[in-house]
């Protein structure tokens, strides 16, 4: 092979290299902003952070981290939704029990002044809330019935 | 003198243009930055690392795709543009490795194993972003609200069009607007609309600007016309496709897209439809795309035609609200038919012409 067409090789080779540690390193970046997203999602859902703890991620388009928190009355799992609709936008931390049952609806933030409280009637206000919670409600059943807890 | 340099070969065609591909990508990718801009303003600096990825990732496989082929083809720009396409689409708090897997696989699959640019047979960018939905769906799907709405920190929420695709909610219902989409909303109305008697509801101005969720470069219909204005002005972008697009998807929308919201025909969103999702990108800065699309007048008009009705299918009938990204690509696999009906058409053409003066001939002869 001559030697100009082994050195082009070589010079791309490493500039692969290169650019192939650079995409690297930016992935690892985006571990530090998710990281800090996950504390953030902790404080809201237990402000002391004790009993909490990241049981699965499910990779929906309303919610991801889901944890486990094992409080005075049992095994519960905890997860912060976001709630969307013609009112506006809502974050919520939800409280589920390994059956799936709602056991508590928190109303963290919104940017309307004027949304009813948790419950049944904040998610009449957003249309398709329900099924967001039944889908958080088939994975954290998903989760229990997998033995992890 | 040497053979070498006594005979040089090139490939056709052999018309002498100071305009290089490199500087056609290079232009294009510069008229982007407006539109990344404003989504990187919206989103903070967490909507570049998706980019970033994406860049660094194509740029790497053009290093790797272009080494192979015993060149340096790195600095011209395709694989840049690729990857800042790619990345663009992408919602702005997704993992990085998606964007980087996808314009790996845009730019080592769909360009670098058929020859490198020039060869590849459909949109390497819109390959790259069909092949994270496809195999992302979630993820590509996980769209974050612009502070400007958000009210509360990381809401994220369904976007526009997949809100309107639930069917459960009014088109512009669904959509918060934000202070300044009131105030210019009610300008104008107070100067154009009312005195026409029409009147202009809220909600548009902030899709216009790029007040909604959606992708990192694809939130802005402003910034995007804007450059593609630009870039059609300098002959970098031929108006015929997105002019097509644009005309056959607004048509369809306004006859059909009426029914699926449980109106009638001839009440389609039009402007919602038009400003919503990656549909002005893609018509603008892929489906133009000169490699992957017919060269002739007739050809190019055929081609954003069926752009346009399968944009329009897609959204209405497909299972993903979003479905520009695909109608190119099955507009892409049609180009070589296009390209033969094309030389068909040339070829009556010519026989028209030749006949034309022959009589002209005779009748001279006369």
């Amino acid at each position: 092979m001559p030697i100009d067409r082994r050195e082009r090789i070589i010079e791309n080779l490493a500039v692969a290299s290169a650019l192939g540690f650079l995409t690297l390193v930016i992935a690892a970046l985006f571990l530090v902003v998710d990281a800090r997203a996950s504390a953030e999602e902790r404080f809201l859902l237990s402000p002391s952070g004790s009993g909490l703890a990241l049981a699965g991620r499910a990779g929906d388009p309303v919610f991801d981290r889901v944890y486990r928190l094992q409080g005075d009355d049992g095994l519960s799992y905890a997860l912060v939704l976001q709630f969307r609709g013609s009112t506006g936008a809502a974050q919520v931390a939800a409280r589920l029990s390994p059956k799936g049952e709602l056991q508590e609806l928190r109303l963290l933030g919104s940017c309307l002044s004027r949304l009813p409280g948790g419950g049944k009637p904040l998610l009449s206000a957003f249309p398709g809330s329900e099924a967001v919670l039944a889908r958080a409600a088939d994975f954290t059943r998903s989760l229990a019935g997998g033995g992890r807890d | 003198m040497s053979r070498s340099k006594a005979l040089t070969m090139a490939d056709a065609p052999y018309v002498f243009n100071k305009r290089t591909t490199s500087s056609l990508m290079w232009a294009m990718a510069l008229a982007l930055m407006p539109a990344l801009g404003w989504g990187v303003y919206c989103f903070g600096l967490v909507a570049t690392l998706p980019v970033a990825a994406s860049i660094c990732a194509a740029l790497a496989g053009e290093a790797i795709a272009s080494g192979l082929r015993r060149r340096f083809t790195l600095l011209d720009g395709s694989a840049f543009l690729t990857g800042l396409l790619v990345g663009m689409a992408m919602p702005p708090g997704i993992s990085p490795l998606i964007p980087a897997a996808a314009s790996l696989f845009a730019v080592l699959v769909v360009k670098g194993a058929f020859g490198g640019l020039g060869s590849n047979w459909m949109n390497p960018a819109l390959a790259g972003i069909a092949f994270s939905l496809l195999n992302w769906p979630a993820q590509m799907s996980a769209w974050s609200l612009p502070h400007q709405l958000a009210g509360v920190s990381a809401v994220s929420g369904a976007s526009p069009l997949s809100l309107a695709r639930s069917g459960s909610l009014d088109f512009l219902g669904a959509v918060k607007t934000s202070g300044l989409d009131g105030t210019i909303t009610d300008g104008l109305n107070r100067a154009i609309f009312s005195p026409l008697g029409a009147d202009l509801p809220g909600g548009y101005v902030d899709l216009f600007i790029g007040n909604k969720a959606g992708a990192v470069g694809e939130l802005s219909a402003l910034l995007i016309l804007a450059a593609s204005i630009v870039l059609i002005a300098r002959r970098m972008i031929r108006w015929e496709i997105p002019a097509s697009i644009i005309a056959a998807f607004g048509i369809l929308t306004w006859t059909f897209g009426g029914l699926g919201m449980g109106k009638g025909f001839f009440e389609g969103d039009i402007l919602f439809s038009l400003l919503t999702g990656s549909f002005l990108l893609v018509t603008f800065f892929m489906a133009p795309d000169p490699v992957t699309s017919p060269s002739s007048r007739l050809g190019m008009i055929v081609y954003g035609a069926g752009v346009g009705s399968l944009i329009f299918l897609l959204r209405a009938f497909g299972s993903s609200p979003e479905g520009s990204a695909f109608a190119v690509i099955l507009m892409n696999c049609a180009v070589p038919a296009l390209a033969r009906l094309d030389v068909a058409s040339s070829r009556k053409r010519g026989s028209r012409l030749a006949e034309a003066r022959e009589g002209g001939g005779d009748n001279a002869h006369r």
